[in-house]
């Protein structure tokens, strides 16, 4: 059938140029508020009618090239095309998978299962061989109660040569593995058929099903913006592992995927991965992903461009917090939170947090007790003090309980490269950090890296806490030049939070 | 080693939009059949094979990511208007004037329409500018379903069955997951479409006034 069509000819004697008569009046008196000059609304209502004529024209040429509704051939082949289209639907419906349980898996080793222990804290490098810039270091615990560490290191932040490298802790020994390379460029580009530009921020995570993950993201095009995610998978806690595997995650060319933070378990054994967003705006989702790392849902934390690497800490089955880095300049320089009630499906608008935080990563845990235990840089510039803090309350107030890594000179930023590097030479010989192999050459490695335009200041950024029964390990770069753990039991943090509330 | 389907299809879609593109280019200068046959060969042979342990089409992949179901058809349309040239004696052009013998007779003005009113939406909510995120609805996409249903029965009734076959051969790929991506969006919708019918519109808007410019000024509308 014809569509309708407005006719443009001089008769005012049709229905439809009746019509068209009656729409232009009211029309027009609208185009007479807007219009003034009676020239400039005759131009707009002719342009207007000769653009709906020729949509029409189109539809009507359309319908009469290719449908002709009095063949029974056509009628037929209609309904036999709508039954394909059914039955096709109906197929795509079945593969829909079912509805997710939407209920938070409490994390095993956040239960107080230790025993009484004398107080004990201890600083640590992680092997760098290679000697290159390290960051975004990850840690997990695995079953034989080995450690399992991932970082990346390479020239520099965004270089080609970026690789990301791993290392074990053994428990007997206390001594952390030579590191190796796990992944590269040239092995995520073979495995996922593209051209992969650039590797970055690894994150390991080990599974209820014993499987161990190293989620990371990799760069096709541009910065970090440009970021997907990755992943491999080995079943034999990292013995082997499987090829490299691409998280389509995203609309938009599968850019602007970025990870950082701790993954976490739902209650089905689904793996919840925190992504942010970073193309123009920057905003943070949680995507869950079933046990093969497909994704199942996407849910989004927040919108707008001030929030980045969402760090969750469940509470229970129905309740969690997200405190996320602030990317903004906007006062408070907290870090923005939300809250879920019902498992991650819903949550909170975004509401500023007590936790002193700008534009720096963000770790925690939440302890057996419901004690939140956060690791930060709590400072409003700079990454040069590395703090604890803890929350009694379910993340309403913080409180600082202890400077992982903190020197009163840097406040200033007056310090010459000369100065840096001095310093750098006595903080290796604290005591509570263990000796390492030429001091020297280390403390001129990070001052080399230092950034001193505007007076040396030092990096102990991008924090990553786990805890393992009554120990628990914090990993975090340490000026870039190492990676530096920090490993305390539960008596001695709850000595430091005694004395830091008393 | 063996490549996974996903690969496959990824690198597929890649190798097709290197020839679309340079079909266009030899399109104007190339009339013989047997010369775009040999032209076309030679292209996808240094399309896919590595240069510097990497191949334009893997280039490609990597920048783009995977087509989605309706680019891949038409980029194969492309290719065969490029292969027969039909229609061009009957002064038609674009994509619609031959459409892909599988489908049928058809428009697919409907259907680039819906792309764009639907991209508009759906880009600017995906990358941040709202707290919903309809990307999300792509992965348990039961309602999507009903309503690719609907476009598909309005397509149909619209007498579009290139279009209303579009929409349901990228359901249908989705359901054997055809592609890497589990989320529907991805198999019916990607940039470079959008942008193809955003570009497309805009050039066909710009011709259109300027046609309509020219006939008001010969009526004397236009001073």
């Amino acid at each position: 059938m014809p569509s309708p069509r407005i006719e443009t000819g001089d008769s005012t004697d049709t229905p439809q140029a009746r019509c068209r008569s009656g729409n232009l009046q009211s029309g027009g008196g609208i185009l007479a508020l807007l219009f003034p000059r009676p020239r400039h609304a005759r131009l707009i209502i002719g342009l207007g009618e000769r653009f709906l004529n020729t949509v029409a024209r189109r539809m009507d040429e359309s319908n009469r090239h290719s449908t002709d509704h009095s063949s029974p051939d056509a009628s037929r082949g209609r309904r036999i095309f709508l039954a394909l289209a059914v039955l096709i639907i109906v197929l795509a419906w079945l593969r829909v998978p079912d509805p997710l349980e939407w209920k938070f898996q409490v994390d095993p080793t956040g239960e107080n299962i230790a025993k009484p222990d004398a107080p004990r804290a201890v600083k640590r490098f992680v092997p760098n061989h290679s000697g290159k810039s390290v960051h975004a270091s990850s840690i997990v615990a695995l079953p034989d109660r080995s450690l399992f560490a991932v970082w990346y290191g390479g020239t520099r932040e965004g270089h080609r040569d970026v690789s990301i490298q791993t290392s074990r802790f053994d428990p007997e020994t206390s001594v952390w593995s030579p590191d190796e390379t796990l992944i590269t460029v040239a092995r995520t580009q073979s495995a996922e058929r593209r051209y992969i530009k650039k590797l970055g921020n690894p994150v390991a995570f080990l599974d209820g099903e014993q499987k161990l993950w190293v989620f990371y993201v990799s760069v096709s095009v541009g910065g970090w913006s440009g970021a997907s995610a990755n992943f491999i998978t080995s079943t034999d806690l990292g013995k082997t592992w499987t090829v490299p595997r691409k998280i389509v995650s995203s609309p938009f060319f599968n850019m602007c995927t970025q990870i950082k933070t701790r993954p976490f378990l739902f209650a089905d054994g689904t793996i919840g991965l925190p992504v942010h967003h970073e193309m123009g705006l920057n905003f943070s989702s949680i995507l869950r992903l079933d046990r093969d790392g497909n994704p199942l849902s996407k849910r989004r934390l927040s919108a707008g461009k001030t929030t980045m690497q969402p760090m969750p800490l469940i509470i229970d089955e129905g309740n969690a917090l997200v405190l996320m880095r602030y990317h903004a300049e906007d006062l408070p320089l907290t870090a923005p939170m939300t809250r879920s009630s019902d498992g991650g499906f819903e949550w909170s608008p975004l509401a500023p947090s007590t936790l002193p935080n700008h534009d720096s990563a963000i770790a925690g845990l939440t302890l057996g007790d419901g004690t939140l235990l956060v690791a930060c840089n709590d400072q409003t510039s700079r990454r040069a003090r590395l703090s604890l803090l803890v929350s009694m309350d379910k993340g309403s107030t913080w409180q600082h309980v202890y400077h992982v890594e903190y020197n009163a000179t840097f406040d200033d930023g007056s310090m010459n490269q000369k100065e840096y590097r001095e310093w750098f030479r006595r903080l290796l010989d604290e005591p509570i950090r263990e000796p390492v192999n030429d001091p020297d050459a280390l403390a001129q490695r990070a001052a080399d890296g230092a950034n001193c335009e505007t007076g040396c200041s030092p990096e102990f950024a991008y924090p990553f806490l786990i805890q393992q029964g009554s120990e628990f390990h914090l990993l975090y770069t340490w000026n870039r030049a190492m990676i530096s753990e920090f490993e305390f039991n539960e008596s001695w943090l709850k000595e430091q939070i005694r004395g830091a509330t008393k | 080693m063996m490549q996974s389907v996903h690969n496959i299809y990824g690198q597929a879609g890649a190798a097709l939009m290197v020839l679309v593109i340079l079909s266009s280019v030899l399109r104007p200068v190339v009339r013989s059949n047997a010369a775009r046959g040999i032209l076309l060969g030679i292209a996808f042979g240094v399309s896919v094979i590595p240069l510097g342990g990497i191949s334009l089409v893997e280039l490609l992949r990597g920048t783009t990511g995977d087509i989605s179901i309706p680019t891949f058809l038409f980029c194969v349309m492309a290719l065969t208007k490029f292969w027969s040239d039909e229609g061009k004696s009957c002064g038609q052009t674009g994509l619609a004037s031959r459409p892909f013998p599988f489908f049928g007779g058809g428009s697919l003005g409907g259907f680039f329409i819906v792309v764009l009113i639907g991209g508009c939406v759906f880009y600017p909510m995906t990358m941040g500018f709202t707290v919903t995120d309809p990307y999300a609805w792509g992965y348990a996409p039961r309602w999507m379903l009903l309503v690719c249903l609907l476009v598909t029965v309005a397509f149909e009734f619209a007498g579009q069955r290139t279009a209303s076959s579009l929409v349901l051969i990228s359901v249908g790929a989705h359901a054997l997951r055809l592609m890497e991506s589990t989320n529907l969006w991805d198999y019916l919708l990607d940039p470079v479409l959008f942008l193809a019918c955003l570009v497309g519109c805009i050039a066909a808007l710009v011709r259109w006034l300027w046609s309509c410019r020219r006939r008001n000024a010969a009526t004397g509308l236009v001073g």
